[in-house]
């Protein structure tokens, strides 16, 4: 079949045509496809996040509810088979000095058992609070340690503060502190706690070597804290930022807004 | 008409290079070498059974429209797949990549018909047609600039946020 010159203008328009407009159409299609399957694919991996925060909470907890059984029972059973033998003790016929040395033996245990029960399970929690738990941990800490801890804290903690992320700000206040005191040298240690309507923030400052964790250290087998602490936090649904302070020294920051 | 076979084999080495270099994928990379492999091959048969360098290589043309086209096609499909990106009209490559996918596009087939279209119709509706091209590097060349301006200004973004560390 021959053409004539205008059908073949016409067909090359027609064809040129065409294939311009598919090449557009795969554009668009590649704009608005592209974009779903970002959203998806965040939304899948926020799903997954969320059901490792899920997952990671459960433990938490079932290991808190453990550690609370542990330390019932180290303080009921232990503590009062304790004091049974002490009582006993009296009647017991002992050599001059025996009884003494027995006595003060006791009263080890019995601070052992006692600081152990409170280690596994703040009692202070439950019967100060937050704040006044803080003050004692971190008096604890100054008595076996040589560094100098100064707290500043606003009174009352806002109300969005329930027990449960008191506990786990707890223990994340207490692992930083521990590892002050192990790791970075330093002499003096700040605590600031301080909050509004919105928001509470923990700054802990000291003027130690400095530190700030990253992947390297989270993928040690021995860094069980720092990834108890970030557990936590997430738990929390919280945020920590670590800083170096000038000349030398870390500031960790938490920042626990209203949900 | 040297120069014409020179600056296509010039253009399909360049454009197989950017996207060798573009492509993520190692079996992208391979497939834009063999298909250069198979380029040359069939450039140096054409060129010695076919068309001469005394003739617009139409032939030639339309086998490298045909490759970047599909180089495009795999770029597409390489971020389809990967779905890293929100706002793929952000990404440089998308716009430089369109370009070559419009232009080749709308070029391909007056490309593989200019032997004839240039000596079997007027010159009045060749022209016509050659129109065509004009128009489609009009739009190659903004699609492009539009590449490299998101290019420049990310570049810019990025240093002003991390500028050169000074410590340590």
């Amino acid at each position: 079949m021959e053409l004539n010159d205008s059908e073949i203008v016409f067909m090359m328009t027609l064809g040129t045509g065409g294939m311009v407009m598919l090449a557009v159409m795969v554009i668009v299609f590649i704009v608005i496809y592209q974009r779903r399957i970002f959203k998806k694919k965040t939304q899948i991996a926020e799903m997954e996040m969320e059901t490792q925060r899920l997952l990671m909470d459960a433990v938490l907890t079932t290991k808190e509810l453990e550690q609370k059984r542990i330390a019932q029972e180290l303080h009921d059973e232990i503590g009062s088979s304790v004091n049974a033998v002490k009582m006993s003790l009296i009647y017991m016929d002992l050599q001059e000095g025996t009884r003494e040395k027995l006595n003060e033996d006791l009263l080890t245990i019995s601070k052992s058992v006692r600081r152990l029960s409170n280690e596994l399970m703040p009692s202070v929690l439950d019967e100060l609070g937050f704040q006044q738990a803080i003050v004692h941990l971190v008096k604890r800490f100054q008595e076996s340690s040589s560094i100098i801890f100064e707290t500043k804290q606003q009174v009352d903690l806002p109300f969005f503060i329930d027990k449960s992320i008191e506990l786990s700000l707890y223990r994340v206040v207490q692992e930083l502190i521990n590892n002050v005191v192990k790791y970075s040298k330093a002499t003096k240690v700040v605590l600031n706690i301080r909050h509004d309507n919105k928001k509470l923030i923990i700054e802990l400052n000291d003027n130690g070597t400095g530190f700030i964790p990253a992947e390297t250290h989270l993928s040690k087998s021995d860094s069980l804290g720092l990834k108890n602490i970030i557990s936590r936090i997430q738990q929390v649904r919280a945020k920590i930022d670590y800083l170096l302070l000038e000349p030398s020294g870390t500031r960790v920051t938490i920042t626990l807004v209203k949900p | 008409m040297y120069l014409k076979h020179t600056l296509s084999h010039l253009e399909i080495i360049l454009l197989s290079l950017y996207y060798y270099y573009i492509f993520e994928r190692v079996l992208f990379r391979k497939m834009v070498t063999i298909l250069f492999a198979g380029y040359v091959i069939f450039s140096v048969l054409d060129t010695l059974y076919y068309e001469p360098f005394s003739i617009y290589p139409s032939n030639i043309g339309f086998v490298y429209s045909l490759m970047i086209i599909l180089y495009s096609f795999l770029f597409f499909f390489e971020i389809y797949e990967k779905g890293e990106v929100l706002y793929i009209e952000r990404h440089p490559h998308f716009w430089i990549n369109s370009a070559f996918l419009l232009y080749y596009s709308g070029t391909l087939l007056l490309g593989l018909f200019s032997n004839f279209l240039m000596y079997k119709i007027p010159r009045d509706n060749y022209l016509y047609l050659n129109s065509f091209f004009s128009v489609m590097t009009i739009v190659f060349n903004v699609l492009v600039c539009i590449g490299l301006c998101i290019e420049a200004y990310q570049y810019k973004k990025i240093k002003s946020v991390n500028p050169e560390p000074t410590w340590n």
